[in-house]
């Protein structure tokens, strides 16, 4: 930045005016810049809602593009020793987190994922006060109706089932305990 | 060459960078209202010893394990740089790099799911560190555009790319604006009280989707029309209002926001500002000194 140049729209006198611009060799690779920059977010452009390299992932655009009629959420249940039957979990309270959206369990960038599930499945076993033998994921669907939340045609589809004290491995190798509470 | 030198005369001519001010504070509170609440989920999230994961280009936790503390340091150490930020001149650029290496590395960490605002917040950064924004006395000053043209091609990315795929890959956005009214609906994006009650207001379904696809579809070429210019920002203030009060998609639109002073067209910016100073300030705008950093 270093070459004066008259403010386009300005008539005025230049002496009271502090005016800089990029110099001549930078404005060359500037533009040059800015034009690929077009060129790659065009590219990124043409491959969105198909096969997205990584590369393309930083200039990848799509907000609510999609109709869906249908909304979900995932709940948990756990079987514990010399009880019968499933009990309900709270999974809200075990992993409190939220996106602006909700939480992070409930994404389904995450239910998609049987390796995350997996995680999910042995960090619930070790966040419950009362060790449980097994843990399970359901997602509950329903139609959306218009001015309302209300639902009552709910479907269920279980997502993952987690026997308490499997060794799951987490990133790095390191392995979550098979047993005890929250490490 | 000397058509590309007057072609290049003409493009490069300095242009007003009082707008450069607004968006440095305005990138400061959005920086804040994305990460400042992190400190409270640290516990769960980056210090728990139990959910962790890897993803796509997000591998970081299979190099180190990251303890409580740390997050605790990472988190600081962009609250640091937002304030950096907040303070301006020479601190500006070391500021960008502290917050970006914060915030980068509990992403990186967490690696589930890199979200939009994210992104868009990390494009305004990298524009902010090449702007005149270090410099003092700004309202004063004329400057290269570059920066100005780099985010311009930002923002028309996003808004371009988003009008132009809902127009090509989901007919209901033209039909009967039915995909609006269900994203509403949404159980975790959705779900606010205005929202439901929109949803149920089908008369207005088309009228919002079309005018928004129209609107984002041809942001890339009407915000370059100096006077639409104004309205195509006014009408972006609206739709990220209208999204903020009944949907959840976190602070967007003060990211997007942030970037709106620039935006507008310098010379309009420079008549607004005066006109403001004039009314509302004590000094003349013209008479003043600049003064260094």
């Amino acid at each position: 930045m270093g070459d004066s140049a008259q403010p386009r729209g300005y008539d005025g006198p230049m002496d009271d005016r502090d005016a800089t611009t990029s110099p001549r060799w930078l404005q060359t690779i500037q533009a040059a810049f800015l034009l690929g920059l077009v060129v790659y977010f065009v590219v990124v452009f043409q491959m969105s809602l198909t096969y997205v390299p990584k590369w393309a992932v930083p200039g990848l655009w799509q907000m609510f593009t999609l109709r869906d009629p249908t909304a979900a959420y995932v709940v948990a249940e756990a079987r514990y020793k010399d009880r019968a039957g499933w009990e309900s979990i709270e999974l809200g309270e075990l992993f409190p987190s939220r996106w602006g959206s909700g939480y992070r369990f409930s994404r389904s960038s995450f239910k998609k994922n049987p390796r995350r599930m997996r995680v999910l499945g042995a960090s619930t076993c070790l966040r419950l006060p009362e060790e449980p033998t097994a843990v399970r994921f359901r997602e509950i669907r329903w139609r959306k109706v218009m001015g309302t939340l209300d639902h009552d045609d709910e479907t269920e589809r279980p997502l993952y089932t987690h026997r308490c004290g499997t060794r799951v491995r987490l990133p790095g190798g390191r392995e979550l305990p098979r047993d005890g509470r929250r490490p | 060459m000397k058509r590309v030198n007057q072609a290049l005369d003409w493009l490069f001519a300095p242009q007003w960078a009082g707008g450069w001010i607004a968006v440095r504070y305005l990138w400061a509170l959005a920086a804040f209202l994305q990460y400042g609440s992190d400190v409270f989920s640290i516990g769960d999230v980056w210090g728990a010893p139990d959910m962790v994961f890897a993803s796509g280009p997000y591998r970081l936790s299979e190099y180190f394990f990251m303890t409580p503390m740390a997050a605790y340091y990472l988190w600081g150490l962009q609250m640091l740089g937002i304030s950096m930020v907040l303070w301006g001149g020479k601190a500006l650029r070391p500021g960008l790099v502290l917050w970006a290496f914060g915030a980068w590395t509990m992403l990186g960490y967490e690696a589930l799911n890199v979200k939009a605002h994210d992104r868009l917040l990390a494009w305004v950064s990298l524009v902010l560190f090449v702007s005149p924004a270090h410099e003092r006395n700004l309202h004063l000053k004329y400057r290269s555009p570059f920066a100005r043209y780099f985010l311009l091609v930002v923002m028309s990315a996003i808004y371009g790319a988003t009008g132009w795929n809902k127009w090509l890959h989901e007919p209901t956005w033209f039909t009967d604006g039915s995909v609006l009214g269900l994203h509403f609906l949404h159980y975790h994006h959705g779900s606010r009280p205005l929202g439901v009650w929109l949803s149920s207001q089908t008369w207005s379904h088309l009228p919002m989707t079309a005018i928004t696809v129209l609107w984002e579809a041809f942001f890339p070429i009407l915000i370059l029309i100096r006077r639409i210019n104004p309205i195509m920002l006014v009408l972006g203030f609206l739709f990220h209002g209208v999204l903020l009060i009944t949907m959840n998609v976190g602070p967007f639109a003060f990211v997007s926001w942030s970037t709106y002073p620039i935006l507008l067209h310098p010379d309009l910016a420079e008549k607004a500002y005066r006109f403001l100073r004039g009314r509302f300030g004590s000094a003349e705008v013209t008479g003043e000194p600049a003064e260094s950093p």
